[in-house]
């Protein structure tokens, strides 16, 4: 009797611990499912989930499976219960049961020794008569399946902050990283203005002298059709809901853009009294973004006071073709991928603005925005088009999202903060305007170590994409 | 306390008991073992079948093969109590006169109360004394029943027309109610082979005593019940009632009252009864299932929606019994 009494202790023991563990394994799938669930609502939110929190919820994890192990380990539960359970399992007819009822009543001893030889006899192995719990397997499966599920979420993201994991880094890295980490200084110190003014430097940057001899554009492409592949793929995987953020503000900013100069218009008709000045700035940069002509056709008719001669560049500027800004660019894409005719796709894009939402090509605009981020810089350069010309200032705009760089962002943030420039101290806000920043550029491409002629191209690129910006 | 040598002897005893039965009882095996169980844990027993199913038969061999002093009762219902119990009569001894008790038919080891339900209540409840304490009181005077003490009652369950169904309290009384089926073709033929060949029938010689049945009591009390298993048939209990939470559905449409403690109490007993009678020395799950439509059956009173819908106990009893589990 001795024996069984040992026994039922081991029991009462392994019990204890296997309850323990199933209570440690519903506290880790809590922790679990929380962490999914948080995962999920930064995912939909669309903000980069803090560094912090998973380390903080394993660690809480960890402890409360620890916590709640040992108190399910101590938790009392009754022995005639247990041994009940065993009975069961073993088929033992409640034999062990009722010999434990017999040990603590001190029942007639003949009854005893009968039933202990026939558990004995019956089940040799009811010392070991615990298994683990069906639902344990379970309860470990569902922490790391809620888990995986957590960590592959930012897969299906339109977050492009785990661009890493869709293989973009190592081509951006290649490419365009190192030198924005090197302009950057501290990137991932800058915060949403500092970017969004980044986005805004690459566009509104006086243009300085053109070097067109210099430009190696043919080069240039071949460097950024190698980016295309990763760029294709990563746009694909985090396209839609970067496209709707993208696009959808690009079409805000070129609808507002496009009502203004409708105002305009109809105004210079209806009454013919010349633009102020802050309409005709406007207009000027409206025909920037459009094409340099344009623009300057502005100034010499604003010069001028030639009403009707800018009432048809605001006619030119809201002419039909500019609703066909966005398939022109994709046209432009493709273009530049194959690298043939450059500058009928160039053609498509120049002259036009970001036409007004509409369903039909609100759409296709949202598509454009998705790849405009991987696009802009590749489409422009064969064409001699201003690298953010089909962007516009609107399509810089979306890069405020909150990333850091080298590791997150979208493309155009990475390829505008790259962008050696530096703001014109008398400007700021809308006006400001940017310069190509020679020293910085200097450094950027005397800090790596770039293959014979790629510096020259670089510095091209730089300088191409600052002066094609009004 | 029980040792080896009592536990074996009880064993035996039983064995050629039930042995004894079965040579002039064709079939039945389960009524005998029942009504073995009934007097091996102090109870008694509500025999229900149609006649000339050998229930008299049972209760006659029975008592022969114990050898223990039997008496039958036919319950009419012009039966009185003192037709039973018995009555306090003059009786004039050398000119001296006085009041001297007569026993009744109860005064018995093995009472057969046959068709005990065309008895009117009046007379039904006088057994109820018997029954339950083991005692007969007639004008204040106290009278201790011989034990072992048995009540076997019959009824006909189809015969309704001027019988008195018997109380809830009654029914209470019996441990158990054995429903007696009909035999099967080879058991008819034997049957009809030992009672038209033989003179007479062929009771047997006294396989055991009363003592013998007081041992084997002393040891099936002994029989452990284990923890779990007691509370599983509390659960069992519990979940006729209608109020109960776990009670079935079919107990919440169609019972008014479920079984009282008094059936827990039984089905305990009578477990431990089952395992012994199947040689074992603690109760199982098999045993408390082999009682537990016997010693519920009878306690079960349905409501007007159960009779309406022609619900019966047993079928109520056994969705219970799918429905609680051991754990």
């Amino acid at each position: 009797m001795h024996s069984f009494r040992e026994v039922v202790d081991a029991l009462e023991r392994r019990d204890g611990r296997l309850r323990g563990m199933v209570s440690a394994g519903w506290t880790v799938a809590a922790t679990a499912c929380l962490a999914f669930v948080l995962a999920l609502t930064f995912t939909f939110l669309r903000r980069p989930l803090p560094t912090w929190t998973m380390p903080l919820l394993a660690g809480t994890g960890l402890l409360a499976a620890t916590a709640t192990f040992f108190v399910g380990a101590h938790a009392t539960r009754p022995r005639s219960r247990l041994l009940l359970e065993v009975d069961i399992r073993l088929g033992l007819d409640a034999r062990l049961s009722t010999l434990l009822e017999i040990e603590e009543h001190r029942g007639p001893k003949v009854f005893s020794e009968r039933l202990f030889r026939d558990v004995v006899r019956i089940a040799p192995e009811w010392k070991r008569a615990l298994p683990i719990p069906r639902r344990l397997p379970f309860l470990a499966v569902v922490p790391l399946a809620v888990v995986a599920l957590a960590l592959a979420l930012p897969l299906f993201s339109p977050h492009p902050a785990r661009s890493d994991a869709l293989g973009l880094r190592p081509a951006l890295s290649a490419a365009i990283a190192p030198t924005a980490l090197d302009s950057g200084g501290a990137p991932e110190a800058r915060n949403d203005d500092e970017e969004v003014t980044s986005g805004h430097a690459a566009a509104g940057s006086p243009a300085p002298a053109r070097s067109a001899a210099s430009m190696n554009q043919r080069t240039l492409s071949e460097i950024l059709s190698e980016l295309r592949p990763a760029l294709a793929s990563s746009s694909a995987a985090w396209a839609p809901g970067s496209d709707a953020a993208t696009g959808s503000e690009s079409e805000d900013a070129g609808a507002a853009l496009h009502e203004e100069l409708e105002r305009l218009r109809s105004r210079l008709e209806a009454d013919g009294e010349p633009p102020s000045a802050k309409e005709i700035q406007t207009l000027r940069d409206a025909a920037a973004a459009a094409s340099p002509g344009l623009a300057k056709a502005v100034d010499e008719a604003a010069a001028a006071s030639d009403v009707e001669a800018l009432r048809r560049t605001i006619t030119q500027l809201l002419s039909p073709s500019a609703s066909q800004g966005a398939p022109a660019s994709d046209e432009t894409r493709s273009d530049v991928r194959s690298n043939e005719e450059p500058s009928d796709a160039a053609d498509a894009t120049a002259g036009s603005l970001p036409s007004p939402s509409t369903p039909e090509n609100g759409a296709s605009s949202g598509a454009s925005a998705g790849a405009k981020g991987e696009t802009s810089p590749s489409a422009a350069m064969p064409n001699e088009t201003p690298v953010f010309d089909e962007a516009g200032v609107g399509d810089v705009a979306p890069v405020a999202a909150p990333v850091v760089l080298g590791e997150s962002g979208d493309l155009s943030s990475y390829i505008t903060r790259g962008v050696p420039v530096e703001q014109a101290p008398d400007t700021t806000g809308e006006a400001a305007t940017w310069t190509l920043n020679p020293g910085q550029v200097k450094s950027l491409l005397s800090a790596r170590d770039l293959p014979a002629g790629a510096a020259e191209i670089i510095r091209d690129y730089f300088q191409r994409i600052t002066e094609e910006t009004p | 306390m029980t040792t080896e040598v009592s536990l074996t002897r009880a064993f035996d005893a039983f064995s050629r008991l039930e042995k004894a039965l079965g040579e002039v009882i064709v079939g039945q095996k389960d009524v005998t073992r029942r009504t073995l169980i009934a007097l091996l844990s102090r109870g008694n027993v509500l025999l229900e079948g149609v006649p000339g199913l050998g229930k008299t038969l049972l209760v006659r061999t029975l008592s022969h093969a114990l050898g223990l002093p039997f008496s039958r009762i036919q319950f009419t219902p012009d039966l009185m109590p003192t037709d039973i119990i018995g009555t306090n009569i003059i009786r004039e001894t050398g000119g001296d006169r006085r009041f001297e008790f007569s026993r009744g038919p109860l005064f018995a080891n093995i009472v057969l109360a046959d068709e005990i339900n065309r008895a009117t209540p009046k007379t039904q409840s006088a057994l109820l004394e018997a029954m339950e304490e083991r005692t007969i009181t007639v004008a204040g005077t106290t009278y201790a029943l011989a034990e072992p003490f048995i009540v076997l009652a019959t009824q006909n369950p189809i015969e309704m027309e001027g019988t008195y169904p018997l109380p809830e309290a009654q029914l209470d009384r019996f441990m158990l109610k054995i429903s007696v089926e009909y035999p099967s073709l080879d058991e008819l033929v034997r049957i009809t082979t030992l009672n038209t060949e033989a003179a007479d029938i062929a009771f047997p010689a006294p396989v055991a005593t009363a003592q013998d049945i007081l041992d084997a009591r002393s040891v099936v009390r002994d029989v452990p019940i284990a923890e779990g298993l007691r509370e599983y048939v509390a659960r069992l209990v519990l979940a006729t009632h209608p109020g109960s939470a776990q009670a079935p559905a079919m107990v919440r449409d169609f019972v008014q009252y479920g079984a009282s403690p008094r059936a827990a109490i039984a089905m305990i007993r009578a477990a431990k009864a089952h395992a012994f009678l199947c040689g074992e020395v603690h109760v199982r799950p098999s045993d408390i299932e082999a009682v537990f439509l016997p010693a519920l059956n009878h306690r079960m009173i349905l409501n007007f929606k159960g009779e309406a819908e022609g619900a019966s106990s047993s079928t109520i009893l056994r969705d219970v019994w799918q429905k609680v589990p051991v754990l």
